[in-house]
Formats: C-alpha cells, structure tokens, sequence
C-alpha cells in the first residue's frame, strides 16, 4: 500500500491560488485531498478504537495538517480547505455507500461470498445515500444550513471552526444544526 | 408570503421554540404563528420529530460509514509475504474480513490467510490468539480444518493462518450433488461428530453456519475457523459501537442460539442448536423462522421467540424436497430438540445428536420427544434431572479427557528432562486446568438451578468425578485442587454439603500441598469449606477457615478482589451462626462493597451479602436497619440472573419473617406467600423451604387470630416437613407445638393435647433445660389442659412455664407476660390451694 505523502508544497499553493482567484484551484485540489482522504480513513480503521485523539481528531484536520504548510495560508485558504476536504469526504463516503448497496443487491459478483452476513441490512447505520439526496434538497431552501451539515457530519468540522469557515457566529451554526437535524430527519422519514 | 421567505419564517420559528422547554412551544407558536394555521402546521410538523431525532448524525460520516469504507480495495497483492507466507490469490471475503490463498514457503504447502477485518481487528486480538493458540492448534480431527498460525502484517492487521480447504458449502454441496435424505444424515453426523471431538476439547464454535461447513472433493465435510469467533468476541466486547459494528458487519444471526442473541453465556449446547439450524436446512432447503423481512432485529426476535415450523411442515411446502413424509416423527422431534430454546433442554452435546441420529437411521427409538405444553409442564421435574445428569456426563468426559491429557503430560516430562520442555508442559497444564474449570463452572452453573431436591442421578455422576480426581490427579495436586473445588462449589450449589465438606477438604490438602498457603486457590478452597461447614451448623469449625481465608485474600489482594468479598461473606455466615452478629457486621458489611465492586450491583452474590448483613443488623436488634437491607436485596432480586433466583426467595422470605415480629401483618402474609411461590417455581413443589415459609405463614394467621386459616397451615407444613427433616428438628417441633396450640384456641383441646405433649417430650430430650422454647411449651401445653378443664395437670405446667419464662427472659418479656396471664387465668377457676 502506498504512502507517498504528495509534497505539502503543492496544496498549500494551490489553497493560495485559490485565494488569490485561480478558479481551477479548486479541481487541482480535489484529486490529492481525495487521495489523502481516502488513506486515512483506511488507517484510521485499522488503529486501535480506543485512541481517543483519534475519536476527538476528524480526518479533515488530519488531512490538512498532513497537506497543508499552514503558516503560509491565510484563514481563507483554511475555510476553502474545509470547504473542498468536507464535499469531498461527502463525494467519497457517499459513493462508497452507493457502490456498497449496489454491491449488496448482488451487482458485484466478482468476490466470492464466503459469508451471508452482507445479505443483513444494517438498520443502525445513517442511509447515506438517501441522506445525500434529502440534504440536496434542503440546500436549495437552506444552503447555509446545509453545508453548516456537510462540514459538520461529513467534514466533522466543530462548531467553532464552522463559524470561522462560514464567518457566522457560533450560536448561528448551532441554530442551523438544530434545525437541520430536525428537517433532515424528517424528510428521512417521509421518503422511506 | 413567498416560499423562500416562508421558509425562513419556519427555520426562524423551530429554532427560537428549540432553545425553550418543549412545554412552552405550544404558548410561543400561538403567539408567533397568529391565525396562519398552514405556517403553524409546517413548524408543528418539524417539532413533533425532536423525540426521535436523539443522536442522529451526531457521528461523524466518517465514523458511521468506516465499515463500508474500509472494506474497499484488498489489502495484500499477489505475491506480498506475509511472515512466512507469500500471497496467491484473494478468494474471498467474508464477515470477518479478506480470506487469501497463500503458501507456506518453508513448507511449500497451500494455506488459507485470514485477514482480521479493521473493525475488528483490536491489537490485544493476536495476544489473545496466542494464549489460545495451542488449545485451537490442538484440534486435531480429520473434520476440522487445521489451525496453523497467526500474526500480524507490517501494515498492523492481524492474520490467521488455516488449513486451505479447497471445499464448497456444505448446503450447496448438498443440493448440487441432490443428496438424498439418508446421505445427508450421513453427513451431518460426520459434522456432529466433528464438534463433539472440539467439544470435549474445551473449544466451542460459537459461529457454527453452513459457509463455515465445507465439502472437500472427496465428500468429507471440513469446519472450518473453531474458536475463532470467541478470540473476535473477546477483543470486541469492549465498545459498543464497536458490538454494534460487528452485529451488524458480521454476525449471521440465523445461526445464533437464543442465549447468543441475548448476549448470555454460551456453552456447548449453543453449538448444537445451530447444529439443529443447519440440520433444518439441510432437511427443509428453508429457514426455520417465518420473518417479513431479513433485518436483524425481526430475526433476533423470531430466534428468542419464535417456535419453529416442525421440519416436516416446511419441507411439505417445498416441491423440491422428495418425499416430506419421511421427516414426520423422529427427525422432526430431533430437529426440534437441538434448537429449543432453553439449553439445557437440548441435547447435551453433539455426540447426542449424533447418537439419536444413528438410531433413528437403524430403525431404532430415539431420544428426542415431541415438545407439547403438557409434556413441558408435566415433565418439568424429570425433564432438568436429566438435563443436569446429561450436562454433568459431557463434564465427567471432559474432565476424563483432562486426566489422560495430564497424564500424556507426565509422560512427556519423564521422557524429556528438559527444563524448557518442562515449563511448557506446565504452563500447558495449567492452561488446561483453567479450562476445565471454566468449562465445569459453566456447565454444572447453568444446570444447578433447574435440580430438583438432591436427585440420586446427579450425586452419582458427581461423586464418580470426585473419586476419579482424587485417584488419578495425585501427581497433579494443583490441577485436583481446581476441579476438586469446582465440585465442592457443584454439591453446594444443589445443597448437598456434607459431600461438599469431603471434595472442599480434600481440595485445600491438595492445594496446601502444591501451591502453599499464601495461594489463592488454597484460600478459596478454605473460604467455601467454610461455607459448605456453616450449611452444616459446624460453625465452630467454619469461622477459623473462614477467618483465615479472609487473612490470606488480604494479603494475596491487599486492595481487596472478588475472593476477599466471597471470603468475608463466608466469615461473616459463621460468625451470624456462632451468635457474633456485632464481630459479623463489619465483615458484612465489607463483604458487600466489594461484591458489588466487583461483581456488580445486579449480581445474584450482591443480593444474598445484603441479606447477609441484614440477618446480622436483626440479630443486633437493628430491625429496621435489617428490613432496609432485605427490601434491597429484593430490589436487586427481581433482575438477577435465573439460577440466583433462590437468593431473591431467601430474602423475600426474611422481610416476611421481621415483618411478622414487626406487626405488619398484611404485608408478612404478602411477602411469605412470595417467597413459597418463588421456591416452588426454583425448586419444585416438593421442597424443604415450602414447609418452613408455611409455618411461617401459620404463625402470621396465629397471632392475627385467625386460627382456622393458621390450622391449615400448620397442616400442611407438618405433612411435609416431616420428609426432610427428623422427627426431633426445631421445624418439626415447632409445627407440631403451634398445631396443638392453635387447635386449643380453635375449642379442641382434647386434639391439640397429644401434638403439645410430643413437642414437649422431645424437647426436653433435646433442649437445655433453661431453653425459652421448653417453657413456651410448658405453658402452652398448660393453657390446652387448663381448656380441658384439667386444672390439676395444667397447674404444674403452667406454673414451671412461667417461672422459667421470668428466670430466662425477664419479667417483662411478652412470653413470661402471656405465661403469666394464663396463670391468672387457672388461679381464677382454680384457686392455688
């Protein structure tokens, strides 16, 4: 398994661009965010659970302190580190669902089962997909409730670092998140 | 209003009712919402839901989907050595993680790698696996799939290492091959046996499915990953989202036993009602639950709930099966009987199923019975009486195999005076001894509560895995000390202390002679022989073992353990019984916290140490310090584990008793019947405590005056007091000296006489002269000769009555007192000449 740590340089340049105006920043981002994001999770399952800096850490932070030389980015380029790193973590994790209950509807036949215990939904995991879709609509009424909701659950972000992304107060984002659990859970409930 | 702006007005509005009580909601919409019922409606809508939203989404993504991430993309390539093994090829990936086909490169044979899926995968899992390592490399059976390693890859995730069973599920197998009936029976009984062999190895599955069972080309079934599932549990049983996970992730629950999905213990008999599942299916080609859906809550229900369709009936409905017919009778009932619900109303051990197969493929009776709500009350008493002798013969072959393992053992160590050889021999023996003792604890806990009274059946069984322990372990006296303790806690659990006494005794002089003094098992062979010689009234002898297991525990566990609590409370008993409640208090009381401390404040033990220390507080006169303890206890009874229910009788018992002394009379006749009711349903109709609690219960009638009600009651415990205990027993006497007593007060004295005569006979023989009960008697038997009109025979009795009443309880005593006043009651009839 690799792990190549791309040189910090390359996203920490691309963040200023950014910054600076470059409007392709953002997709030469996405590509080694993702990659990084995708190799931590991995690790991140592998560690012992009881590593509480872990628990208390999200990936996004991780990930950034991994690829980003942070003092020489501005606030700005943290919030569109954020930003892209939490839409990310949402694209990755949301695909992996998606091709997760393909796979489970017996789309992916190339692995030999040796076991029923996929066959077995499991019912205390949030639907992402269906999540994925209700929160897309929430956006359209609510678009800075939703994103206070993708960085919050998908970019594990904490409440004071939403506010600073979103430049809103905290009790805002609290506010926000309050009422997005309500209506998420809600729209959740009627379309199932 | 538009609709964005709408909107806004409706996340305004749930926000600002959000940071009030929810019982203010209802004033600030009516307010803020004014007329507009549709705005009103929508905020209505998105509150009703705060109840259920709770943790939802609270978890990060991440956290929530690792499972589905992680499992994207294999972890080893073609090729990659992992230790000693180079990598072939993935060919599979099940619930526990990545299976690869590898080869062993110092030994060029093909192996299965077994990658432990990262959710699972805890860094204590490979120091587990390697304490279990040699027990599960020690599978050595045609029919099980060889255990060979297992480690750690350089990337952290722990592996083991299999025989590579290039085999196809023993379902499918089954039904590619269109096996009749007759040949899978054959097969199956390979499978039985198979794990029996595991079974008296000390190993049980725990994960027994038909992708576990594979069918080699050669038609052998193979099982594969024994004892696994036990290392996995092990090492998740921690966190609960890390339980949730692998509930989710892994587990098959069709398999699961009932005890499994309740998260209780497991023994051999779970292995044979997943047996009875794949046995169904195999028969059927259907589950045995009819469930709407596969989630795993419907099917955990149907499993703990849930009786299955009778084999025969399913197969009826499935065209596929040839001739269903033949399912009817013996294979339903043997299906059936694997998977009841109660463990120990299954077959003991696979070997049975096995056995009742054969039989059934002879022509010849089986065991297994048709499961009819008649039979299963009816039967109840024989029914566990053979359930506890079948469990107690697995034991007595496990421990058979124990004793030719030692003594393989001994062998080794002569042959080869190596001194590693000889630490690894040790350490082994001692592996083992733990083992059984576990495996015996288990076995014999989860039969001892359903035993009947003393049952011949189980005292032989018991008494024959004494003898052969003291004869065949000599030269082994830790692992005898062990086993022998073991039984003696086995004879205490189904009240048979004298034998308990004899393996106890026996147990301490094996320990004292191998582990020393200061040794924990030498000190809880000395804590329990004190306890099984306090059953006995032999206090005098049981407080100074006690006392001295206490000391040892101290010093062994200077911070205190579970052993000290349990010590203590064998002390603290003996010093109850030897009339030292102030020195038993303190004991007690320590006894408590540390049975709660380390057993948990749910635990049958935490109960009976309350009721302990509240026996001790009444015999200091803290009646209501007692009764304070005994409702606790009582508290903590109503959720304790089954077989601790006597515990829950015991005390319930106790608050009837001092409610009694206390007046309370309605709530002691509340509480007696309770507490006869729970005995009844522990130990049977037929058992010595009916009696004792009915006496008790006589004695509340008495004294609220209810002769009749207490007539009858004495009756009845008379009856059956008089098979359990000799004629000249307090219980007997009492019954005897209340009956006549109350038959007096009832206008029958001349019928009362003889009972009181026999009461005071016996007594005398047999009490001090000065006892308090011998001058009750006196003037009892004096009131029902004085009812008689017999004044010149009452006189000397109700005159030597009260005289001893007020030497030996004092002149105010509520005895001397009533002694006194029947006195006064001849002196007006009858004046003193």
């Amino acid at each position: 398994m690799s792990v190549n740590l791309k040189p910090p340089a390359d996203v920490t340049q691309i963040l200023r661009d950014w910054s600076g105006g470059d409007d392709n920043a953002s997709a030469r981002l996405m590509p080694l965010v993702y990659e990084e994001l995708r190799r931590l999770a991995r690790n991140y399952l592998r560690r012992e659970r009881s590593d509480h800096t872990l628990q208390a850490t999200a990936l996004v932070h991780e990930a950034y302190v991994r690829l980003v030389d942070a003092r020489n980015v501005d606030w700005q380029g943290r919030a569109h580190f954020f930003r892209t790193a939490a839409k990310l973590m949402r694209r990755i994790l949301v695909h992996h669902a998606r091709a997760h209950n393909a796979a489970k509807r017996g789309g992916l036949e190339q692995k030999l089962s040796l076991d029923e215990a996929r066959a077995v939904p499991c019912e205390t995991v949030v639907d992402l997909v269906a999540l994925d879709g209700v929160l897309e609509s929430f956006a359209e009424t609510y678009p800075r409730k939703s994103e206070v909701v993708e960085l919050k659950f998908f970019g594990g972000l904490a409440t004071k670092e939403i506010s600073e992304v979103l430049q809103v107060s905290e009790k805002t984002v609290l506010r926000d998140w309050s009422f997005a659990k309500l209506w998420l859970h809600n729209a959740l409930r009627d379309g199932s | 209003m538009q609709a964005a702006e709408r909107a806004q007005v409706v996340a305004e509005l749930v926000e600002s009712a959000l940071e009030s009580e929810p019982n203010r909601w209802s004033a600030f919409l009516d307010e803020k919402c004014g007329g507009d019922a549709a705005l009103r409606a929508d905020v209505d809508r998105l509150l009703r839901s705060h109840d259920q939203v709770g943790d939802f989404i609270e978890e990060p993504a991440y956290q929530v989907a690792a499972e589905i991430f992680a499992g994207d993309g294999s972890e080893l390539g073609a090729g990659q050595l992992v230790g000693d093994y180079r990598v072939l090829s993935l060919v599979g990936e099940g619930g526990m993680g990545e299976v690869y086909l590898a080869e062993d490169t110092k030994l060029g044979r093909k192996v299965a790698l077994k990658l432990v899926k990262p959710g699972l995968g805890r860094a204590n899992l490979i120091h587990s696996f390697h304490r279990e390592e040699r027990i599960l490399a020690g599978l050595n059976d045609p029919h099980i799939a060889r255990l060979y390693g297992g480690g750690v890859t350089p990337d952290g995730v722990p592996y083991f290492v299999m025989e590579y069973v290039d085999g196809e599920r023993v379902d499918a197998y089954c039904d590619r091959h269109q096996l009749n009936l007759h040949d899978r029976l054959y097969l199956f009984r390979k499978i039985c046996s198979a794990v029996a062999y595991a079974h008296q190895h000390l190993v049980i599955h725990r994960d027994l499915k038909p992708s576990n069972i594979r069918v080699t080309k050669e038609g052998e079934p193979k099982l594969l990953d024994f004892g696994i599932a036990k290392l996995l549990e092990d090492e998740t049983a921690t966190g609960l989202t890390e339980r949730t996970i692998t509930l989710a992730g892994v587990m098959t629950p069709d398999y699961a036993s009932p005890e499994q999905i309740r998260g209780e213990a497991m023994t051999t008999a779970s292995d044979v009602y997943s047996l009875g599942v794949i046995l169904y299916e195999l028969l059927t080609g259907s589950k045995p639950y009819r469930t709407k859906s596969r989630r795993l809550e419907e099917i955990s229900r149907a499993i703990t709930e849930q009786e299955p369709v009778r084999p025969s009936a399913t197969a009826s409905n499935n065209p596929k099966i040839q001739n269903p017919k033949s399912l009817r009778g013996d294979l339903d009932n043997i299906v059936l009987m694997a998977m009841r619900k109660e463990p120990s109303r299954r077959y003991a051990s696979a070997g049975q199923l096995s056995e009742d197969l054969r039989r059934h493929l002879e022509g010849l009776p089986v065991t297994a019975r048709k499961d009819t709500i008649a039979y299963r009350t009816s039967k109840f008493v024989a029914r566990n009486r053979i359930a506890v002798a079948a469990a107690l013969l697995v034991a007595l072959a496990i421990l058979a195999g124990l004793i030719a393992a030692l003594w393989e053992a001994e062998n080794a160590r002569r042959q080869r005076d190596v001194a590693q050889r000889e630490r690894y021999v040790a350490q082994r023996e001692r592996l083992k001894a733990q083992r059984i003792n576990t495996f015996l604890q288990e076995m014999l806990g989860a039969a001892a509560p359903d035993v009947k009274g003393v049952d011949i059946k189980v005292a032989d069984v018991l008494s024959e895995a004494s003898r052969r322990a003291r004869a065949e372990m000599a030269n082994q006296p830790e692992v005898m000390a062990e086993v022998l303790l073991t039984l003696g806690r086995t004879y205490i659990s189904i009240g048979l202390y004298e034998p308990a006494e004899v393996n106890l005794r026996a147990a301490l002089e094996a320990s004292l002679k191998a582990n020393g003094e200061l040794h924990p098992t030498t000190a809880r062979s000395m804590a329990v022989l004190g306890l099984a010689l306090f059953f006995q009234d032999k206090a005098t002898e049981g407080e100074p073992l006690a006392r001295r297991a206490v000391e040892l525990q101290r010093t062994l566990s200077p911070e205190g353990n579970e052993d000290l609590g349990v010590a203590l409370y064998c002390w603290g008993m003996n010093l109850i019984r030897k009339g030292e409640p102030k020195a038993a208090e303190p004991v007690l009381a320590e006894a408590v916290e540390l049975i709660r401390k380390h057993f948990g404040d749910t635990h049958g033990y935490y109960l009976t140490s309350l009721t302990a220390l509240g026996l001790a507080r009444k015999a200091l006169g803290n009646v209501d310090g007692a009764e304070i303890l005994y409702r606790r206890a009582i508290e903590v009874g109503r959720g304790v584990e089954p077989r601790y229910r006597i515990y829950l009788a015991q005390a319930t018992g106790y608050l009837g008793e001092l409610l009694t002394n206390k007046g309370a009379y309605s709530e002691a006749e509340q509480r007696l019947t309770e507490a006869e009711t729970l005995y009844r349903e522990i130990l049977g109709d037929i058992n010595s405590n009916t009696p004792i609690l009915q006496l008790d219960l006589g004695r509340v009638y008495f004294l609220k005056g209810d002769y009749a009600k207490a007539e009858m009651k004495y009756r009845e415990a008379l009856a059956l007091l008089v098979k359990f205990f000799p004629p000249e027993s307090f219980y007997v006497l009492s019954a005897k000296g209340a009956l006549g007593l109350t038959l007096t007060r009832l206008g029958k004295p001349a019928e009362g006489e003889p009972y009181l005569r026999e009461a005071l006979q016996t007594r005398q023989k047999v009490l001090a002269p000065d006892s308090p009960v011998l001058s009750l008697t006196e003037t009892a038997l004096g009131e029902c000769l004085l009812a008689q009109k017999r004044y010149a025979e009452a006189e000397p009795f109700l005159l030597h009555g009260y005289e001893e009443a007020k030497a030996n309880l004092g002149e105010k005593n509520a005895q001397t007192i009533e002694a006194l006043k029947q006195l006064h009651a001849l002196r007006e009839v009858w004046p003193k000449r």
